[in-house]
């Protein structure tokens, strides 16, 4: 397989994971996930990707938890999927829990209930929704350096003025400075939606 | 190459001194001849070289190896987080090799433009 082409490809990849966890013994574990494959799934990017991107540890069904390691026998069962698929050995990775430094959109998790999926007995995946899709992307985008190929998804995903507000708002809710602000608006304003500011 | 001052060179750079350099881009250039480039100046996949590293346009990198075996370009890819409060100031990076596939092929990303050296 290599990359996911199709949302299909990520359900049977997370379907193996999800039977690799239960004869490992990994325990129950329910995650919220982002990034390209949250896109393919949700059907609002087509670009392939290689990965899937676990953002926290869902705890008790409403609390979120950052990521610190998967278990040995998640880890175990992530690299036999790996194998199976000939996926990369990090194709499900919890790089993207860093986010959880700042705090994420709030009613991220109510929303992405409609994006849930049981995958056997030990595993539970839910995507975020479009709109926090979008407020992720927006933020990514912030980068000087790197955030071009960011702010090209972002066109891709074609945002409306409410998704837009919503990540304005909550990037906006974060404690920062007016360099910040700066790019933020740069960006909005690029998008077309100045009227925002 | 003909000296004929102190400071006058005539002739290619370089002369007729093989490297490992001259090889690799006579390899590029014979391939090219046969599977020329696109419009864009894109290397095409048939005229790429296993384990040679190619400059180009990524999503993750702009340079990039290719792998003929798996048939995709390995990279190394930063993910950087900016710190609201001393923007642009880093806060984190991450960096992990990353996949791209060629443009040409459905769900690719990364553009080859030059072949830069071989493994």
């Amino acid at each position: 397989m290599n990359a996911f082409e199709r949302k299909e490809e990520i359900h049977e990849a997370l379907t193996t994971l999800g039977k690799q966890m239960a004869l490992a013994y990994a325990g129950d574990v329910q995650l919220l996930c982002c990034g390209g494959s949250g896109l393919c799934v949700l059907e609002i990017l087509s670009r392939s990707t290689k990965d899937v991107d676990a953002l926290a540890f869902i705890v008790d069904g409403h609390t979120l938890k950052s990521i610190e390691a998967f278990s040995p026998e998640m880890n175990l069962a992530i690299l036999k999927t790996a194998q199976i698929h000939g996926l990369e050995e990090d194709w499900f990775n919890a790089e993207a829990t860093i986010l959880l430094k700042h705090g994420l959109p709030e009613g991220i998790l109510e929303r992405s209930t409609q994006h849930a999926r049981q995958y056997g007995p030990c595993l539970r995946v839910q995507f975020i929704g479009r709109a926090d899709q979008v407020a992720l992307k927006l933020y990514a985008a912030m980068d000087p350096a790197k955030g071009r190929r960011h702010e090209e998804d972002l066109v891709a995903m074609d945002p409306t003025k409410e998704e837009i507000k919503h990540g304005l708002n909550w990037l906006l809710s974060w404690p920062s400075n007016e360099a910040f602000k700066k790019r933020l608006a740069f960006l909005v304003e690029g998008l077309g939606f100045g009227e925002l500011l | 190459m003909t000296k004929i001052s102190r400071n006058i060179l005539i002739g290619r750079k370089g002369g007729k001194v093989s490297s490992d350099q001259k090889s690799l881009a006579a390899r590029q250039n014979v391939r090219l001849r046969w599977h020329g480039k696109t419009a864009d100046g894109v290397i095409p996949v048939a005229a790429l070289i296993d384990g040679a590293w190619y400059r180009g346009k990524g999503r993750t990198a702009s340079m990039a190896l290719w792998d003929a075996h798996s048939g995709t370009f390995h990279t190394v890819g930063m993910n950087t987080y900016r710190d609201p409060l001393t923007f642009p100031k880093i806060s984190s990076r991450v960096t992990r090799l990353k996949q791209e596939g060629h443009v040409e092929v459905s769900g690719g990303s990364f553009a080859p433009l030059q072949v830069l050296s071989a493994e």
